[in-house]
């Protein structure tokens, strides 16, 4: 009966043993438990930022065309700008020769995307296209080689090929920049394309939206 | 034996209170809020989802509520930056496309049907935005234009940008382009959310 007694009255001292000893040890390991996820996720939160501001510096300098804006823009590897000019792009309008006769139809639109510099050419040839003749209501030449197909001097005195038949180039009519009237290439002011010429090398990224 | 059931009550009722009491606390000495980590994963998640997006040559839209800005990419490249207006957008949200383009306000009314007839000029024959134009991204954030007396958003919340901006993006972000929203801190590490 005294044992058990005293057994008895140990029993609330024990468990409060017990509860505080089992604190102890589930305070370390709820602790240490705690603080390594926040750990991991500050150390995964560095990685990232690391990762992201070596991967956000471009390979190169790059040219962005706003066709909505009309703009063009130089921009450096830092993303930083380091020549804005006016430009015109794409009317977006359709155009279908006479049916009966041509059964061609084109959209004068300047297409978005990723592209890249090709070439650069000074005081570049113009090759007229088969819209050309028909909306100047002039015969289309059949051979690719008619000189009537050959004209210099009105794409300005640069080109900067985008596309296989697509360019940076300028223009005689200055006044028509800032506005989608082009059948498709970005026609710059003469001072920017010369600056663009200079500037910018072949392989560099065109992003045009 | 009441005596015994008594303090044997008040033995467990102290330790728990001193369990209680001695809560575990962060490796600085602060209180740990699930809070902070969940803001921190949202962060690193956003984070990633950038970098995932930066390696796609694809357009995609970054919402960055540090420095209220919407910012439009392509691969690494930034096309366009437009300062916005971000008071009212909710909360944070981690995977988030463009849901639809929006030619104008439409009413809401249950006697009016929401299909449009063939002869809807907005829908088949307008190409460009206009300043009543809005953007509705998946989780029902609106972007449209700044609000003055002619728009018709200016009770709606969402981003508000300028007219030039939204007339921009509206045309160059179609239905399905990704969207990464950056929280608060995101750059800093500050996890207060």
């Amino acid at each position: 009966m005294n044992t058990h007694n005293i057994g008895r009255r140990g029993t609330p001292l024990r468990s409060f043993c017990v509860l505080v000893g089992l604190w102890v040890v589930t305070s370390y390991s709820v602790t240490d438990a705690s603080s390594s996820p926040e750990e991991a996720l500050k150390q995964e939160h560095l990685r990232l930022l690391g990762e992201l501001s070596a991967s956000r510096r471009a390979a190169s300098p790059y040219l962005v065309v706003d066709t909505r804006g009309n703009v063009v823009q130089l921009r450096d590897r830092d993303h930083r700008l380091m020549r804005t000019a006016v430009a015109a792009t794409g009317a977006a309008r359709r155009f279908e020769g006479d049916k009966k006769k041509w059964k061609w139809s084109w959209r004068f639109a300047t297409p978005t995307g990723r592209f890249r510099i090709l070439r650069k050419v000074s005081d570049p040839l113009w090759v007229k296209p088969d819209w050309h003749f028909l909306e100047v209501g002039e015969e289309v030449p059949v051979f690719a080689e008619d000189p009537r197909r050959f004209q210099r001097g009105i794409l300005g005195s640069y080109a900067l090929y985008f596309a296989k038949d697509l360019m940076i180039h300028g223009t005689l009519y200055e006044i028509n920049l800032g506005q989608s009237i082009t059948h498709g290439c970005v026609r710059v002011g003469a001072e920017d394309l010369q600056f663009f010429y200079e500037n910018v090398d072949v392989g560099w990224p065109v992003y045009i939206y | 034996m009441a005596r015994l059931h008594l303090l044997k009550c008040l033995g467990w009722v102290g330790a728990l209170l001193v369990f209680a009491i001695g809560a575990p606390t962060g490796s600085d000495g602060t209180a740990q809020t699930p809070t902070n980590e969940a803001h921190l994963l949202r962060i690193n998640t956003s984070l990633a989802r950038w970098l995932e997006l930066a390696n796609r040559d694809t357009h995609f839209l970054v919402i960055d509520h540090e420095v209220d800005e919407l910012r439009l990419y392509h691969h690494t490249a930034l096309l366009r930056t437009c300062k916005a207006d971000l008071t009212t957008v909710a909360a944070v949200t981690d995977s988030l496309t463009v849901s639809s383009h929006l030619r104008r306000l439409r009413s809401a009314s249950p006697y009016v049907s929401p299909s449009v007839g063939p002869f809807d000029w907005e829908r088949y024959l307008s190409d460009a935005a206009t300043r009543h134009s809005a953007l509705l991204l998946s989780d029902e954030t609106l972007i449209h234009a700044v609000a003055d007396e002619h728009s018709v958003w200016g009770a709606v919340a969402g981003a508000t940008i300028s007219s030039v901006d939204l007339r921009a993006l509206f045309d160059a972000l179609t239905d399905g382009t990704p969207v990464v929203r950056l929280p608060k801190g995101w750059a800093s590490g500050d996890v207060t959310p």
